[in-house]
């Protein structure tokens, strides 16, 4: 199977457990949603997914092209959007950009790259600093450089918070276009963006559904 | 409580040992009853913080809250154990040199050793976090301990020893002290460090207890 | 395969000390109130002491105590910056721990080298300071800079996760530094005495072994505190 396969993942902070017993697995062609009330984790789950905490319990793995291991070896085929991966404020989109593909030791597609630019309506911005952005702007850029060196799972939490109708539609849009080559994970609270997905995996109980 | 009384009774008879029975040492004199507490006191929190390095590295190896806890123990033993050496040789010191500070390699040595630990201690309460918490003090304390050979290195070269292991030590056998002395002397460390090893145990049980009242599996 | 590892080892660093250059050159981060540090400092030695001290030891240990202090206040933004910013998390999603590392390495060193290329000059004059060996300072100055650089790197980014950064950086930093700082002391103080310094060459070698086990270590160690896992 290739995609993301968590295994009995629970987390807890100190003594405190949040959650425990997590199992599920999202392949290529594959959208799952993460959902539940505020605190019950969602977020957490989504980095434990990215790599990017430690669970207390269990593993999350990667496989794609017939390796698995740790997500973070994965790093050319897992792009995140979430709110604590931010981007570098004094760089421009194009720098920003530039930064990302090299640091990951990846050739630039630029033409892919200004195709995302332009369905955001980011086009004329490309040079302009990041922090003069709004937050609608910058949630908008978050999603095309996590979608800038065509990862094939996407890992979102909150993808259209901050942002206006147009900015969700085009959210939409471009996630049912990739939804049948990629491995999708998307944490919410939005029932929009639930209606994204195939499945769902509840965190804190069955209140919320 | 067999080995506490065993303990208690050995211990009573290396002091009885260290006071009354052996003479007074070439050179120093009576000061130098000393080495029956200072010496082995030092050795223990050298022990003390070995055991903490070691533990620190199965942290990182294993991210184990076992072993976190382990070398937070050690930790502050080798602190409380290094403190009294400190207080101790600045006693002999005064007696001595008649200064209880004198910026000898051997006081500046243990300073440092002094702030790392207590560094660590600040790093520990600074970090809430916990997974993030045993990481980091990892691995500040493997850093701290590979700074050591350095310093062991540097501080002689600009500081003038008077320290006496020169002088009891001259000969590098410790002739200088009589059988009566060595027997005694080491006595007292291995009273020492039994002690330390009871103490040890003692702390890691209190702590786990302390942990499980507060909800934690271990 | 070595040569083609090595290559994909420089473009990573480089691509974070870029990154860095292009950002502290947009918002002045740490450089500008660095050299600021350090020059008030010299000129409040230079004032209160009217030029009067004239011992090579002396003048070499203020020098150093005033470079120390700078260095806590410019190397421990290196990942302070990052973690304030959120940014943190997404070096940890496309870079490897030892680019990231030995790239702020990079960084710390180009930034404090310049500021001490502007800071000796002053020193030289403000304290009037005879340089009688200016080969045996700046070698002094170079190799001390690296192990510098790398440990400031490690403790920054473990101090970027902690609270009370600021002023926890110089207590874990000082225990770990002080055998440059007592090293640089020394073969500063003899590069400004009248006796030829490098027939002893202890200092120097000693420096350089400090640097070789702080960049190698500290990259070794750096993995543990980068990576979440």
């Amino acid at each position: 199977m290739e995609g993301l396969i968590l295994e009995n993942v629970g987390k807890r902070f100190g003594p405190r457990p949040i959650f425990s017993g997590i199992s599920f697995s999202v392949s290529l062609g594959e959208a799952m949603c993460l959902w539940g009330p505020n605190g019950a984790g969602k977020s957490t789950l989504l980095k434990i997914a990215a790599g990017l905490a430690r669970p207390s319990s269990g593993s999350a793995t990667c496989s794609f092209g017939g390796r698995s291991g740790k997500p973070l070896e994965f790093r050319n085929s897992i792009g995140v959007c979430a709110p604590d991966v931010a981007l570098y404020d004094e760089l421009s989109p194009e720098e920003n950009l530039d930064f990302l593909s090299r640091a990951r030791g990846a050739k630039r597609d630029k033409a892919h790259e200004r195709e995302l630019m332009e369905s955001f309506s980011l086009e004329g911005f490309a040079n302009a600093p990041l922090g003069t952005f709004s937050s609608g702007m910058r949630q908008r850029f978050k999603l095309i450089a996590a979608l800038a060196h065509r990862p094939r799972a996407l890992l979102l939490d909150e993808p259209s918070s901050f942002m206006d109708e147009a900015g969700r539609a085009r959210v939409e849009s471009i996630v049912a276009s990739l939804k049948n080559s990629t491995a999708l994970l998307v944490a919410t609270n939005d029932p929009a963006e639930r209606a994204w997905c195939g499945s769902t995996v509840s965190l804190g109980g069955d209140k919320f559904c | 409580m067999l080995f506490l009384a065993a303990l208690f009774g050995f211990m009573t008879w290396t002091l009885y040992g260290a006071l009354v029975v052996t003479p007074p040492a070439h050179v120093l004199g009576e000061t130098a009853r000393i080495i029956y507490f200072h010496v082995p006191v030092a050795w223990v929190a050298v022990l003390a913080f070995t055991m903490s390095l070691w533990n620190s590295v199965v942290v990182l190896r294993r991210h184990s809250y076992e072993a976190d806890m382990k070398a937070e123990v050690s930790a502050r033993m080798g602190l409380w154990f290094c403190v009294l050496a400190t207080i101790s040789g600045a006693f002999f010191a005064k007696s001595a040199w008649n200064m209880y500070w004198n910026w000898d390699p051997r006081q500046v040595s243990i300073t440092v050793l002094l702030l790392v630990y207590m560094a660590y201690f600040g790093l520990r309460s600074a970090t809430p976090d916990f997974d993030r918490r045993i990481r980091l003090a990892a691995v500040y304390a493997i850093l701290a301990f590979a700074v050591m050979p350095f310093l062991v290195f540097v501080i002689p070269r600009v500081y003038m020893s008077l320290h006496p292991d020169t002088i009891i030590n001259a000969d590098g056998q410790g002739k200088l002290l009589d059988d009566k002395m060595r027997l005694v002397f080491w006595c007292a460390a291995a009273g020492y460090s039994f002690l330390y090893l009871k103490l040890y145990n003692l702390s890691v049980r209190v702590e786990r207890i302390a942990r499980r009242k507060e909800g934690w599996d271990v | 395969m070595p040569a083609r590892l090595l290559m994909d080892f420089i473009s990573g660093a480089w691509a974070v000390m870029k990154k860095d250059i292009l950002e502290e050159y947009r918002a002045r981060y740490a450089f500008n109130t660095t050299l600021l540090f350090c020059v008030t400092c010299l000129v409040m030695v230079s004032y209160s002491l009217g030029g009067a001290v004239t011992d090579p030891m002396l003048q070499s240990a203020m020098l150093w105590v005033i470079l120390f202090f700078s260095a806590m206040t410019g190397l421990s933004r290196a990942f302070i910056k990052e973690e304030d910013k959120g940014t943190m998390n997404t070096l940890r999603l496309c870079c490897r721990a030892d680019h990231v590392f030995y790239g702020k390495t990079a960084m710390n060193f180009l930034m404090m080298s310049s500021v001490i290329v502007i800071v000796a000059p002053l020193f030289i004059i403000l304290l009037n300071v005879n340089m009688r060996h200016v080969g045996y300072f700046a070698l002094t100055t170079a190799l001390a800079t690296v192990g510098l650089s790398a440990v400031s790197a490690l403790l920054s980014a473990i101090v970027a996760q902690a609270r009370a950064r600021g002023m926890l950086f110089p207590v874990l930093a000082f225990p770990a530094l002080m055998p440059v700082f007592l090293t640089a002391v020394r073969a500063t103080g003899m590069s400004l005495a009248e006796a030829a310094p490098w027939t002893g060459g202890g200092e120097l070698v000693f420096l350089a072994a400090y640097a070789v086990a702080a960049t190698v270590g500290g990259g070794f160690l750096f993995e543990y505190v980068f990576s979440e896992q």
